[in-house]
């Protein structure tokens, strides 16, 4: 019999499948508004700014949930990178998903009940939930209420740089979802940690 | 013939003298960029005749200005426009608002005529009477097309003939797309001259009430609900960008005069938010003519006033994203497939 331990509270599961469905929604009608051109729309220009504007409104919510309640719950300790050994947990995990995994290893850091991340899953995880989430929300509410937005930067609409950082931090979001979502699949077995996300125990070996 | 017809034919010789005075000025051949950047400003570039020509116009039209002060506005004649009889300090009285429109260098008394040339303007037994002409009179180019464009648009079926050009452009004032520098104010000129009567249920009786029953008119706002942020619309983009039929440009005429009710307005919001925008080819038609995208950004013209979600994008940043995303597909991809070769050939060892 497999070994089991429980690692993510129901709220963190549900905060994170919301998530995934208000970041795919973004995407798609995001990609839609961005590339519009009469006759290829992806979702229909007025469909797509209503889901859009619901959708982001819904994530800063999210957002909220999120930073309130990891402060309440500790869980935001999860996210800090441990300095001891940093290096050396980076070295490792890189060693893995460049060889290791081809030739059948497990995982050398599989989560546990004290440490949920790995070093890379820390620095990543942090830098997209406490700058890249940030910034593609504070520049979508600037959006929502252009009027907040500086009238003229460099000799153009001072909406357009807001546009400009939403598209960047957007991009880096859609990235690391590409990323994440395969890497999800990178357990023990390739369907370990999606399993996880849904019961919330991780089971080893 | 109509009494401005009658009054026309009958006073050409006069007009013959004044519209050669004041249309040498508005017809002096300069880049269309300098007339825009600087309308009946300096006079540096003029010849002696043309200067003298400026001085003489200058000078009729102070007689005019000497009552008439202010900015005319046809809805509004005889509220705003007589009150200060002079300066005071002996410096000829001049209108900004004309000067810097398109009519800004011709003789007040190029278009009102008979008895509009002395004070007061009533005509003695047999003279012309105070007129003012058509504005076909000059525009007899561009008419033919308007009038055929209005004949089909909802102000022709309501209002017939009552509705004339006058009725819509203020020729005091009027700047037109090929002379505005700034597209915001070409905006706020333009809507301004809707909204007044279609600003309010106050506003339209005004006009309306002259010619058929006044109707209620709904809440701009209201109406125009499902449009987001439409006040930000309103500053930005005209009435009849999405009111009128688009139509192929001229070199006199961009926008369509047929003006279209709620059901046949552009309602297809990617029709502007592209990069191929339709703005290029209404508001945007003279200022954007010639202008390169700037460092990848399409449109820069247009970002210069507004930024446009679909329009006003940068090409080259796009292109990086697309790449970066197919990159860390292609990535993601390569590395599942390896482990997946790998994990079979790991299969096939283990059971031989």
């Amino acid at each position: 019999m497999r070994e089991r331990v429980f690692i993510l509270h129901i709220w963190i599961r549900i905060w994170h499948w919301t998530n995934a469905v208000l970041i795919l929604t973004l995407t798609v009608t995001g990609i839609s508004l961005h590339f519009s051109a009469p006759g290829l729309m992806l979702v229909p220009f007025e469909l797509a700014v209503q889901l859009h504007d619901r959708a982001g409104l819904a994530l800063v919510a999210t957002y909220a949930v999120f930073v309130v309640g990891n402060i309440v719950s500790g869980n935001w300790w999860q996210y800090m990178p441990k300095p001891e050994g940093f290096w050396l947990r980076i070295r490792n995990q890189a060693r893995y998903h460049l060889w290791g995994i081809f030739r059948g290893e497990d995982p050398p850091y599989p989560p546990t009940a004290t440490n949920n991340f790995t070093a890379m899953q820390q620095i990543v995880y942090w830098i997209v939930m406490y700058l890249v989430m940030p910034t593609v929300l504070i520049t979508g509410i600037i959006y929502m209420w252009p009027d907040l937005a500086p009238q003229q930067v460099l000799g153009v609409d001072g909406l357009l740089p807001i546009a400009v950082l939403h598209f960047l931090a957007g991009l880096a979001i859609v990235l690391f979802m590409i990323a994440h979502i395969y890497l999800g699949t990178c357990g023990s077995r390739v369907s370990t940690h999606l399993r996880m996300m849904i019961t919330g125990w991780h089971e080893h070996g | 013939m109509s009494r401005a017809n009658a009054v026309a034919i009958a006073l050409r010789p006069v007009r013959a003298v004044a519209a050669a005075l004041s249309l040498t000025l508005a017809a002096l051949p300069a880049p269309a960029q300098a007339q825009r950047a600087a309308p009946a400003a300096g006079d540096g570039a003029l010849s002696e005749l043309e200067r003298a020509t400026r001085r003489m116009v200058t000078t009729e039209n102070a007689r005019c200005l000497t009552c008439h002060v202010g900015d005319s506005a046809h809805a509004q004649q005889g509220g705003l426009l007589f009150g200060v009889p002079s300066n005071g300090d002996g410096t000829l009285r001049q209108s900004p608002g004309f000067l810097a429109s398109n009519h800004g260098s011709m003789a007040c008394t190029t278009c009102n005529v008979g008895a509009f040339r002395d004070y007061p303007h009533v005509a003695a037994r047999g003279a012309m009477p105070a007129a003012s002409l058509d504005c076909a009179e000059c525009h007899a180019t561009r008419t033919p097309r308007i009038e055929a464009e209005i004949a089909r648009s909802v102000h022709a079926r309501r209002y017939g003939d009552s509705l004339t050009c006058t009725t819509c452009h203020d020729p005091h004032v009027m700047v037109s797309g090929a002379r505005a520098t700034d597209p915001r104010a070409l905006v706020a000129q333009d809507n301004a001259a809707c909204l007044s009567c279609h600003g309010s249920a106050a506003a339209a009786p005004r006009f309306a009430g002259q010619v058929v029953p006044a109707v209620a008119r709904p809440d701009i706002d209201a109406i125009h609900a499902w449009l987001p942020n439409p006040g930000r619309h309103w500053a930005a983009v005209r009435c009849i960008d999405c009111h009128t039929p688009m139509v192929a440009p001229t070199a006199l005429l961009g926008v369509s005069h047929r003006i279209v009710g709620k059901d046949e307005a552009r309602r297809d919001c990617a029709t502007c938010h592209t990069v191929d925008s339709a703005l290029r080819a209404t508001l945007y038609r003279h200022l954007h003519s010639g202008e390169a995208s700037a460092r990848g950004l399409q449109n820069a013209a247009i970002a210069r006033s507004s930024y446009v979600i679909g329009a006003t994008r940068n090409t080259t940043l796009d292109a990086g994203a697309i790449l970066a995303v197919l990159a860390v597909l292609l990535g993601v991809l390569g590395h599942g497939f390896l482990r997946w070769v790998m994990a079979r050939r790991r299969g096939r060892h283990g059971h031989a």
